[in-house]
């Protein structure tokens, strides 16, 4: 087994700066999938997040020499680095309209052959639909839904990254997926048509 | 158990109805509206696995891209390296008082080279215009060709006829050529600054025509006035 397996992040990265090549590629193993989510679902454009991607391995090579163990682990640091390129990437877009019909050509799923083609469309119709719904939440609620639902970090890590607590990450979570269920709601109508949740006009 | 306890509780459950307790699953069974809530929960959830589920992966040539400038990164590690600590070793009041003596110099030398480069305009007035007369009133060396002169010859080599130079007309001699030249451009002291030549050549026929009633067999030659520009200034007829 490889010697650098069993390193931690932090190592790795060291010896990433130092030129290792092999830590470079398991760190990057490590943080990729991460990483690439977390910026696909904040810009939701894979372009713009395959940039973030290497601008943040990038960026992590260059200032790895300032990185502190003490600070939060790498993968939150490498997280910061992704933040502030999707808020720089945010602000840049921000006067163009996105062509989403041209942008999706690249990554609609493969038809398996399990799917038929009327399932797959609305699978995808249903998935550019929360989509859109995630990216107009808040802020501070789309990064929470973001890291939990859709990067799979637990709520500590998540309490981490954002560095708040684990509690506000619950309750954040908690409000972001009310209002996702509230704008999802024309979707879910044919199959229910429910009142948006509370405790207002509860009997018990 | 109330609903808000019921909603309090959910806070922490994953949207998987069958994570919910005995005790909540009770109260949905007898609270529409949390009912409602369970369902709507546990669909939104199911949706986000389908989000999670359709991201793309991540392509082979972006990873070899990134591998890529990894190595580029660390190809040359000792010169960046070299670089930054040049850069760290100037102290910033050394590159102030550099940045300060070069604004200096510049400021000096804007000020000295223009002074410099007008000193030979400041030539007396008067001398110049005698000095372009006697040179135009000395023979030149086209006389003696126009004695016996072979049109074929010159026709194609006009400039081998006269290239007199003649002394930078300055100030006011610019604005008014020398006598005899009529102006074929507006010169004033820095259109028309520098040394000018006087190139005979022969005119065409048309424009023999347009300078008067002349006999069309005859050959005319004209004195012109070049500037080191290559435009030229002023012409005269001289045959």
């Amino acid at each position: 087994m490889d010697k650098t397996q069993s390193h931690s992040d932090a190592e790795l990265l060291k010896l990433a700066v130092a030129g290792d090549e092999r830590a470079f590629v398991l760190l990057y193993e490590r943080l990729k999938k991460s990483v690439f989510r977390y910026a696909y679902y904040m810009t939701g454009s894979r372009p713009a997040a395959e940039e973030v991607l290497q601008e943040v391995f990038i960026a992590l090579l260059r200032q790895g020499g300032s990185y502190c163990e003490k600070q939060g682990d790498v993968g939150g640091f490498a997280f910061g680095i992704a933040k502030n390129m999707v808020r720089r990437i945010q602000r840049r877009e921000r006067g163009y309209e996105p062509l989403l019909g041209i942008e999706r050509i690249g990554e609609t799923n493969v038809i398996s052959e399990a799917d038929s083609l009327t399932a797959q469309a609305v699978r995808n119709e249903l998935v550019e639909r929360v989509q859109a719904a995630i990216a107009s939440l808040p802020d501070h609620y789309r990064q929470v839904v973001v890291l939990c639902d859709l990067c799979e970090l637990s709520y500590t890590e998540a309490a981490a990254r954002l560095q708040c607590s684990v509690g506000t990450i619950r309750s954040r979570l908690n409000r972001g997926h009310t209002l996702l269920a509230r704008k999802l709601k024309p979707l879910h109508k044919s199959r229910t048509d429910l009142e948006v949740s509370g405790t207002e006009g509860c009997l018990i | 158990m109330t609903c808000r306890q019921f909603h309090e509780r959910s806070e922490h459950v994953e949207f998987d109805p069958a994570s919910l307790s005995p005790e909540m699953l009770y109260h949905v069974s007898v609270c529409a509206n949390c009912k409602a809530l369970v369902e709507e929960r546990s669909e939104l959830g199911m949706e986000l696995r389908h989000v999670r589920d359709s991201a793309p992966g991540i392509s082979a040539s972006l990873d070899a891209a990134i591998l890529a400038a990894f190595r580029k990164q660390t190809a040359l590690p000792d010169a960046s390296s070299s670089a930054n600590r040049f850069h760290r070793r100037i102290p910033p009041v050394a590159v102030l008082s550099c940045s300060a003596a070069l604004l200096a110099a510049a400021v000096i030398a804007a000020l000295v080279l223009p002074i410099r480069r007008a000193g030979p305009r400041l030539v007396p007035h008067g001398t110049v215009a005698p000095i372009i007369s006697s040179e135009l009133q000395k023979p030149t060396r086209s006389e003696p060709a126009q004695r016996g002169f072979k049109p074929s010859r010159v026709a194609f080599r006009p400039k081998l006829y006269q290239r007199d130079h003649v002394r930078p007309p300055t100030s006011e001699a610019h604005s008014q050529l020398p006598s005899g030249f009529t102006s074929l451009m507006y010169c004033d002291q820095l259109s028309c600054a520098g040394a000018m030549e006087i190139v005979r050549v022969p005119l065409s026929r048309s424009m023999v025509a347009l300078t008067g009633p002349t006999d069309a067999s005859e050959t005319v030659f004209a004195d012109v006035l070049v500037g080191p520009d290559g435009i030229a200034r002023g012409i005269r007829i001289a045959q």
